[in-house]
């Protein structure tokens, strides 16, 4: 029965109670006129919420500040970024000023103060360590230059005027801020910022302009004594999150914060074509040695560990019930609201074969959405667009009704799943978790798998939902975040329904009868202690279906030139006999099934077939294209001959060898990194 | 004046004001936050290659000022107005040339049709859309039975409906 006007108005207004709600949003599921009705007043009432809008326009200031920045493009022009509480707009100023001043006196800054408090005095605080001694010197000499400045205060026709010589521009910040490359950073906050021309580009610094996004500095690995260090522990890590952190700077025309670029992040942001593995194994390495690009000298090594590959097309027909606690104290933002956006997102995936059906448990179940094909994302996204959170808990009747929905459209052959969210409030109703478990075993005998996704804090009981998960053949997901809650449910969800191993570990043990020194390159942030490879308690990556693990080491051959330490007190490691076979590194892998149990050991011997410059594979040219990319911006120290020209010559050849847009897309952004740098290494 | 600058303030005064009534929405309300968000979108436009922009900068911009929105309601996680106020279906349908355009032509049709409206219904609208109220609440300052709010605003959002679908778009706003 189609809802009348009234009721369908209060709908598309999210007016009504929950069961109210149900109930309209099943009828609107099997009415398309109705849902098309919803939608229509649904964009009328938005419309007429924006003209509605009292003085809907920009400031004067604000208006002045834009048209200031017109005709002033960025090229070749660096700025200095003085940046302060927006309450603190004559405070900042005077920062501003202070700053000029200090730059005139002192133009090397390598520190990065914050402007702190409500405006009436300007406390500095040191946002990082100075590179070389005498913070504190630095510190109260612009803290007393300031302070002679705060008295008179700046005026506006000041600030005016020094806008018009181009000394100084405004603007709100609210994360990310356009425009600038780097200069120093004074200030922090969600306000106003200023910058200051830096015409020369001397100043340094490295922090975000915008104060919201922070970056942990990790030096960059150098080189070690085999002798002294003969093992390179690390946890797989296949984020990528930092080359498009990269490639948005580029693109705004600025270069990155050295800290937002990872350099592992950069070179697994390609795809490289690897074989997969051996039936039965769970994991394939290829590895390729040759000349290093940007040292010849050294050997450039790249391991590539591929886990098996399954299409996304080819992941069996899903047929999914989320089952959404929707009692009162998941009304927590962290919880329901988070959930939802992330599932909004998630619907996006669903293909025509999948299923999705949505049941919500509170004080009393409901089927908030019957099973619903793929090709209906619209009813799916309408459901979840109207979960809400009310009443109390009964989480076990709440699971009944969701395996009775997953048996019902049960996909023989596929993967039949039900996603429990849940702060893990099950305060009402089956209390006996004996019982729950018992249940839980009994549909995973019968082929319906149970995930279970913790959400908020506070209130969440791990053990409860980690003990139905685990015995219910199932998954446990903590949702933290929206970035993790959309790694699980939209990005990895092949993975997430079908993960390859877990706590997957690599460990290099390097020959000194032919290397002297290693070094690996990025994963500062991943390494492991030696003893921990081979404990499996020891939490690692995880690694999902078809992803692939790059890394890439930087060797010193034995008889090459390095300055290495010599000991005094200690000779070499004495070799063993395996030590005169002529390999160079054997690669050893650790990785657990999904389902837990202990690690399972893969090991594989590497030999130098002594490849030279320009001789290794297309593949070998992209990973070391993204490796010297990642260096120039990061400026690391053991960055060899390497150049934009190198790099931009190693991306070329990748990209004319194998063409395809991410590749050609690294040529571009290089070629824009160059640019933007004037062509030289990016000094810190 | 230098040619960037011209093409900057007629984009200003074309855009800004949509601009800022759309951000203002999803922000959910907050127009001083809008504000700051629409300055920053010009800011960027300023900084962006003028090539890569030229012909299609409303589209850039509103591109740009929702997807800033969005961000920070995630940031903050401040979810709530995206999801729950009327028309968050459009988040993810809005987009297309002319859209500030359409909007704008929108707004200036909506304005003046309101105040055609039967004053309770329309103070009944305003004080759901322009101020968020819950039926509930809008009971309770006007005085009336809840049914008579829901009528009150169903009515009010039927009339603007067809209003609007029988009244021809003015000609003179019809350019992007």
């Amino acid at each position: 029965m189609t809802p009348d006007l009234e009721t369908l108005t209060a709908y598309a207004l999210g007016e009504l109670t929950l069961d109210e709600r149900v109930k309209v949003g099943q009828a609107i599921a099997a009415d398309p006129e109705a849902r098309a009705r919803v939608e229509q007043i649904q964009a009328l009432a938005a419309l007429t919420e924006e003209a509605l809008v009292e003085a809907p326009t920009l400031s004067e200031r604000q208006r002045a500040a834009i048209l200031a920045r017109a005709g002033s493009r960025p090229t070749r022009r660096r700025w200095l970024w003085v940046a302060g509480t927006g309450a603190a707009a004559a405070a900042t100023l005077l920062v501003g000023i202070g700053f000029l001043t200090t730059y005139e006196s002192a133009p090397r800054l390598p520190f990065i103060y914050s402007l702190d408090g409500d405006g009436s005095a300007p406390a500095l605080q040191a946002q990082s360590a100075p590179r070389e001694g005498g913070e504190d010197v630095r510190r109260e000499q612009l803290q007393r230059q300031l302070s002679s400045r705060l008295d008179p205060p700046m005026d506006g026709d000041t600030l005016e005027n020094l806008k018009a010589l181009g000394y100084v521009d405004a603007g709100p910040i609210h994360g990310e801020v356009a425009g600038g490359t780097r200069g120093a950073t004074l200030g922090h906050g969600d306000g106003y910022f200023w910058h200051v021309a830096d015409p020369d580009g001397q100043a340094e610094g490295n922090a975000d302009p915008t104060g919201t996004e922070s970056y942990t500095h990790a030096p960059d690995s150098t080189f070690r004594a085999v002798t002294q260090a003969p093992l390179s522990t690390f946890a797989v890590d296949v984020d990528t999150a930092s080359y498009a952190n990269v490639r948005r700077y580029l693109e705004q025309g600025r270069l990155p914060p050295q800290d937002a670029v990872r350099v592992e992040e950069l070179i697994n942001a390609f795809d490289y074509a690897y074989p997969g593995p051996d039936t039965g194994e769970p994991f394939s390495a290829s590895v390729e040695v040759a000349a290093c690009p940007w040292t010849p000298a050294h050997r450039l090594a790249r391991i590539g560990l591929q886990a098996r590959r399954l299409d996304p097309s080819d992941l069996p027909p899903s047929n999914l019930v989320l089952l959404i606690d929707t009692s009162r104290s998941m009304q927590a933002q962290a919880k329901l609201p988070l959930l939802k956006t992330a599932l909004l997102a998630m619907v996006d995936t669903l293909r025509p074969e999948d299923r999705v059906a949505i049941v919500t448990y509170a004080s009393g179940t409901a089927v908030a959405l019957p099973s619903t094909p793929g090709s209906d994302r619209g009813a799916v996204r309408s459901a979840i667009k109207h979960l809400a959170a009310a009443g109390s808990t009964n989480g076990g009747a709440g699971i009944s009704l969701a395996y009775e929905q997953a048996r019902e459209h049960f996909v023989e052959g596929g993967s039949n799943r039900v996603l429990l969210a849940t702060d893990g409030d099950f305060n009402v109703g089956i209390t006996d978790q004996a019982a729950l478990v018992e249940l839980v075993q009994r549909q995973a005998r019968g082929g319906v798998y149970l995930t279970v996704l913790g959400l908020g804090t506070g209130n969440l009981k791990d053990s409860t939902l980690e003990r139905i998960a685990d015995q219910g053949d199932g998954q446990y997901a903590y949702l933290d975040s929206l970035e993790e809650a959309e790694r699980v449910l939209v990005r990895e969800r092949a993975g997430t329904l079908a993960v390859a191993a877990k706590d997957v570990k690599v460990q290099v043990e390097f020959n000194p009868a032919e290397i002297q020194a290693w070094r690996l390159i990025g994963y500062e942030n991943r390494t492991l202690a030696a003893r921990d490879f081979d404990d499996d308690a020891k939490d690692a990556g995880e690694i999902g279906v078809g992803h692939a693990v790059t890394a890439l080491y930087e060797l010193i051959p034995t008889g090459a030139a390095w300055a290495g330490a010599d000991l005094r007190y200690q000779r070499a490691l004495a070799p063993t006999a395996a030590a005169g076979s002529g390999e160079i590194m054997t690669i050893k892998l650790r990785a657990k099934d999904p389902q837990g149990g202990a690690s399972r050991l893969q090991t594989f011997a590497v030999r130098d077939p002594g490849a030279g410059l320009g001789a290794g594979s297309d593949d070998l040219d992209l990973a070391a294209a993204a490796a010297c990319f990642g260096m120039l911006l990061r400026g690391s120290p053991d960055r060899g001959e390497a150049s934009w020209d190198l790099a931009l010559t190693l991306a070329q050849r990748a990209a004319e060898r194998d063409p395809g847009a991410e590749r050609e897309e690294l040529v571009h952004l290089i070629g824009t990194a160059r640019g933007l740098s004037g062509g030289g290494v990016v000094a810190y | 004046m230098n040619p960037d600058r011209a093409w900057i303030q007629t984009l200003l005064q074309r855009h800004e004001e949509p601009l800022v009534r759309y951000t203002t929405r999803l922000l959910g309300g907050d127009v001083q936050r809008a504000r700051d968000v629409v300055q920053d979108g010009f800011l960027r436009l300023c900084q962006a290659p003028k090539e890569r922009v030229e012909g299609h900068a409303e589209a850039w911009l509103f591109a740009v000022c929702r997807n800033r929105a969005i961000d920070i309601c995630r940031k903050e996680n401040r979810m709530g107005p995206l999801e729950q106020a009327p028309g968050s279906a459009l988040a993810s349908q809005d987009e297309g040339p002319g859209e500030l355009t359409a909007r704008r032509q929108a707004h200036a049709r909506l304005t003046r049709l309101m105040t055609t409206l039967p004053p309770d219904q329309a103070r009944a609208l305003r004080l759901k859309l322009a101020e968020h109220k819950t039926y509930r609440e809008i009971s309770a300052e006007m005085g009336t039975s809840l049914g008579r709010v829901s009528q009150l605003i169903t009515s009010a959002l039927e009339t603007l409906r067809t209003q609007l679908a029988e009244e021809p778009a003015q000609p003179a706003e019809v350019r992007s």
